[in-house]
């Protein structure tokens, strides 16, 4: 059992995107471009690019983040499993701070099925997005 | 037995300069997200800025989504209503609305406040102006 009392409160997640790009502009501006639900995919093994943001809002203090590719019925099924895409930290200086986050991910997918981006702030899920893996015709 | 109501949960909510839907994918792309704004003098009308939201499915024919903002003071100063009809096989739907002519009458927060039947908050997001 984790000891939750020490740590700052699970921070609120307005937004968790799945897209194909994303620029940061010099006035510190995110561009997010092509939203997507699901990848196409014509031959698997397949190792697709793609970028994920997020945001977080109404915590306060220090993070530790985790975002995770994950079976649908993680972790309620023995069959369940996850991959880690990417970790880092976050400091919220105080509530009303909106920490945004640009990702560029690459990752293998291994056959067509469902799955689920999932993001951890200190262990605490605080969003979920499924994701559709398709099998296409070339 | 209490009723059970289904609400559409959100999967996003973002505040950006522009939004924009390519016809020929289907797909969203969201121009300079922003948290805050700082502006010279008040009260300030800001010709045009948007919000993306996205929103999975729920057990309704249809939803009726309200899209607020909310001045520092509780009031709305800008409101949206869509309403939503799911087909059989939609996952989710995903809308770019543009706030064209916002008046904000003074510094402070402002919410973005995404809510479904009988004012039930399905997300919020807050604009700080300085």
């Amino acid at each position: 059992m984790s000891d939750t009392s020490a740590q700052p409160p699970r921070p609120n997640c307005p937004a968790l995107i799945i897209c194909q790009k994303i620029q940061t502009t010099p006035q510190r501006l995110i561009n997010i471009g092509g939203m997507m639900n699901a990848f196409s995919i014509t031959e698997f093994p397949a190792d697709v690019t793609f970028a994920v943001h997020f945001a977080l809002t109404e915590g306060q203090g220090n993070y530790r983040l985790a975002l995770f590719m994950e079976t649908p019925d993680y972790p309620n099924d023995a069959g369940a499993n996850r991959h880690l895409l990417w970790e880092g930290e976050a400091s919220l200086r105080a509530p009303s701070v909106v920490h945004e986050q640009p990702l560029q991910i690459t990752t293998r997918f291994l056959a067509p099925g469902q799955c689920r981006i999932a993001l951890y702030a200190n262990g605490q899920q605080v969003a979920r997005r499924p994701l559709s893996i398709l099998r296409v015709k070339a | 037995m209490p009723r059970i109501d289904h609400f559409p949960k959100c999967l996003a909510l973002i505040v950006c300069q522009k939004t924009d839907l390519d016809p020929q994918t289907g797909q969203w792309s969201i121009i300079g997200t922003f948290a805050g704004m700082t502006l010279e003098k008040y009260p300030a009308m800001y010709p045009e800025f948007h919000v993306y939201y996205a929103l999975a499915k729920s057990d309704n024919i249809q939803d009726v989504i309200h899209l607020d903002v909310i001045a520092p003071d509780g009031k709305p100063t800008s409101q949206n209503l869509t309403v939503v009809k799911w087909d059989h096989d939609a996952e989710g739907v995903e809308q770019g609305v543009a706030f064209r002519e916002v008046i904000f009458r003074t510094v402070g927060k402002y919410i973005v406040r995404l809510t479904a039947e009988g004012g039930h908050i399905l997300a919020e997001r807050s604009i700080t102006m300085d």
